[in-house]
């Protein structure tokens, strides 16, 4: 047994001497706690380590999918990538159109995103030789834009780590100490991101135009605007348009303008529109599950979507949706299988759609939303 | 000094306060240490074609190519049953996560 020896026994002289120490440290410690932000300020500290440890990682990410990218670049016969990257990284940016006057507001969101992809390919042009095939001039554009992702956000949050810090402002700190694993996990993914539109590969986002791939896979392609085609097909006495981007280049189309386009050719005379596009799935869903429902299934800013819309009012054209769920780090990064059993799933809750709502002899348009890498 | 014979050794509150303190201190530093220390869990990506025949009599799954892309029809190859044409129908890959 351990004999406790207490301090208040005389016979321990040395203890009581140590016992009012150990008081008065006590006393202070209270004293710092109620009166004084010592332990705010050791807990900052602690966060501020947190904060600088996991932004080395986030830069170490970036180095890593910069290197893989210049490796990709340095093979497709460019002299200079780390250049062209640190360029790309830090010279593309878009200014928000002004939104306190919604007049127009999407026209001009559409003409700036508009401007904005046409210097991205003028500047990819620039830059790879002229033996290069459109395919890879696209995956090479998204593979730049991976890296200015990147880095912007790396940028913005050294930004608040910085000014917290400067100005004291520990409440930044502790949401960023909060948010950055969130954060880092997207990235991560961002990161692996590179490679299958390095090869070519299809993503999860690809799963709109694999759909409509299955429908017509070897059928020609009519382009019909920028970066999107067409194609017609018979199915069961329909006539089915589908439409989706150009593949098998990494770019999402203009699948909004392309639908416009069709119905107003065809004068409206059009029985459905159905669309088929990846969602993000909720915590606890699985993926690769396949739901149906009413309206444009798109996820781009705005101007793509509303043209659906406008263009299914207009002519009363019902708008059908049918989604592929999955978490937003599948939807960037290679494609698995649980996610294309959803589009083989997803194809045939098409097929269904179109012959329980449709009569033989309709036209209805079938388009595939989504980034098309490695899908033709 | 009473001693009731197991163990014949004194100690007062304040080594023990000083003990159990050093002791948390050293778990709180080797805890720390090892979150700093997780890395990420690698993953290996495996990914595959999958080439079938356009009369859909015969589908074969390989590993995949650069140059492969969904809808792409195989050149110097036919389909083992029919003699018809061959093309990707899919392309998917399947991840392994390793532990380092
Ligand atoms: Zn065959």
């Amino acid at each position: 047994m351990v004999e406790l020896q207490f301090p208040q026994t005389p016979q321990a002289g040395t203890s009581t001497e140590l016992f009012i120490l150990f008081w008065i440290i006590i006393n202070l410690i209270w004293f710092a706690m109620i009166f004084t932000d010592l332990f705010d300020r050791i807990r900052v500290s602690r966060w501020d380590r947190v904060i600088r440890s996991r932004l080395a990682q986030i830069e170490v990410m970036i180095n890593e999918a910069k290197s893989n990218s210049e490796g990709y670049l340095k093979d497709l016969g460019i002299n200079d990538p780390a250049n062209v990257i640190r360029n790309f990284s830090s010279n593309f940016f878009l200014i928000e159109p002004v939104s306190i006057e919604p007049t127009d507001i999407i026209k001009r969101l559409g003409h700036l995103i508009r401007i904005r992809d046409e210097r991205i390919r003028s500047f990819v042009d620039s830059i790879l030789p002229s033996t290069v095939d459109k395919a890879r001039r696209f995956n090479v554009a998204v593979v730049l834009e991976i890296n200015w992702a990147l880095n912007t956000v790396f940028r913005i949050l050294r930004h608040l780590y910085l000014f917290g810090k400067k100005h004291n402002y520990w409440m930044l700190l502790m949401q960023l100490v909060m948010i950055l694993p969130i954060i880092m996990k997207e990235l991560e993914a961002l990161k692996k991101a590179v490679d299958p539109f390095k090869l070519g590969i299809p993503i999860g986002d690809s799963a709109g135009p694999m759909v409509v791939s299955m429908f017509a896979p070897r059928d020609k392609r009519i382009p019909i605007v920028e970066e999107t085609v067409y194609i017609e097909k018979e199915f069961e006495g329909r006539k089915i348009y589908l439409v989706k981007a150009e593949g098998p280049g990494g770019t999402v189309g203009r699948p909004g303008e392309a639908i416009e386009k069709l119905v107003e050719s065809l004068n409206c005379d059009v029985s459905a529109i159905i669309t088929v596009d990846a969602a993000l799935k909720l915590e606890g869903e699985k993926s690769g599950e396949v739901a149906y429902g009413v309206g444009a299934a798109i996820g781009d800013p705005g101007p793509e979507k509303i043209s659906i819309e406008r263009t299914a009012a207009k002519c009363g054209v019902p708008l059908h949706a049918v989604v592929i769920k999955m978490s937003s780090e599948e939807a960037i990064t290679h494609m698995t299988k649980e996610i294309y059993d959803g589009v083989a799933k997803a194809y045939d809750v098409v097929k269904d759609i179109i012959t329980r709502s449709t009569k033989p002899g309709d036209k209805v348009i079938v388009a595939g939303i989504g980034n098309t890498v490695g899908v033709y | 000094m009473v001693n009731d014979g197991f163990i014949g050794f004194q100690i007062d509150i304040f080594t023990i306060t000083l003990i159990m303190l050093l002791i948390l201190f050293a778990i709180s530093t080797i805890l720390n240490v090892m979150q700093q220390r997780t890395k990420p869990v690698r993953e290996k990506v495996n990914t595959y074609t999958v080439i079938s025949c356009v009369n859909n009599d015969h589908e074969e799954r390989r590993e995949f190519v650069p140059g492969d892309y969904v809808g792409k029809v195989i050149a110097n190859k036919s389909c083992p049953k029919c003699e018809s044409e061959l093309y990707i129908k899919t392309i998917y890959s399947e991840k392994i996560r390793e532990k380092p």
